[in-house]
């Protein structure tokens, strides 16, 4: 009887570490997503601006192009540290 | 971005191709217009361009530029000798001291002609939105 019960609290024991291994291995694998998204490129700037008959426009994109049209904007007097103007910018951008 | 995109696929769709030949060729020809080799590398390297993406926007451009001439009646959009008196009449009417027309007249039928354009390319792209299915995210 007691042999049973100790072979029951073992299997529980098996159990439990089992649960914990998996937790770890899920939060070290959202960790791991976490850094790819952060770091490497998956994550804003892959994000979708627009969809043209199903042909995306990536932010990443957008963003490169209002940097490239940037300094032309400053130099017809446009403020490019605020906020809404850098958002109108960029609607206009998109749109053309 | 949109437009442009609208533009590039209504030329690959009625089939306008540009090939490297022609992209080389305006390549060559944007770099005499700025100085040379070096005064564009230098241009693109201040607008965080590569080299290939430049190759790539040429190709959008002339790909562009060969859709809007078999799509829009360049002819049609030359100014006429009444719409340059007509022009210059109105300018004469708001502005002070304005030059003789002969003096101004290839100006004004330059500008008649390019809003002209103007307002074609945007019939055009009009139509092609209209036909599209767009999404802003």
């Amino acid at each position: 009887m007691e042999e049973k019960e100790e072979k029951n609290n073992t299997s529980a024991t098996g159990k439990y570490k089992k649960a914990i291994f998996l937790l770890v291995a899920i939060v070290v694998f959202a960790g791991l997503i976490y850094v790819s998204v952060s770091f490497f490129g998956l994550g804003e700037g892959n994000k979708v601006a627009a969809k043209v008959n199903g042909n995306q426009i990536l932010q990443s994109e957008l963003q490169k192009r209002f940097d490239q049209d940037k300094k032309t904007a400053v130099s017809q007097g446009v403020d490019t540290s605020n906020p809404e103007t850098v958002k109108q910018v960029k609607s206009k951008i998109l749109k053309s | 971005m949109i437009n442009t995109e609208l533009l590039v696929q209504a030329s690959k769709k009625s089939g306008i191709e540009v090939t490297q030949e022609d992209i080389d060729s305006e390549i060559a020809s944007v770099k005499k217009q700025v100085g040379g080799e070096e005064v564009l590398s230098k241009r693109l390297s201040d607008v965080g361009m590569s080299e290939d993406e430049f190759r790539q926007e040429v190709s959008k451009q002339l790909m562009i530029q060969k859709y809007l001439l078999k799509n829009i009646d360049i002819d049609s959009t030359k100014a006429t000798e009444d719409e340059i008196n007509s022009a210059y009449k109105q300018a004469s009417e708001v502005t002070d001291n304005i030059p003789p027309l002969s003096e101004i007249k290839d100006q004004i039928a330059t500008k008649i002609a390019t809003d002209k354009q103007q307002k074609l390319l945007n019939d055009l792209i009009e139509k092609l939105r209209s036909g599209a299915s767009i999404e802003i995210l």
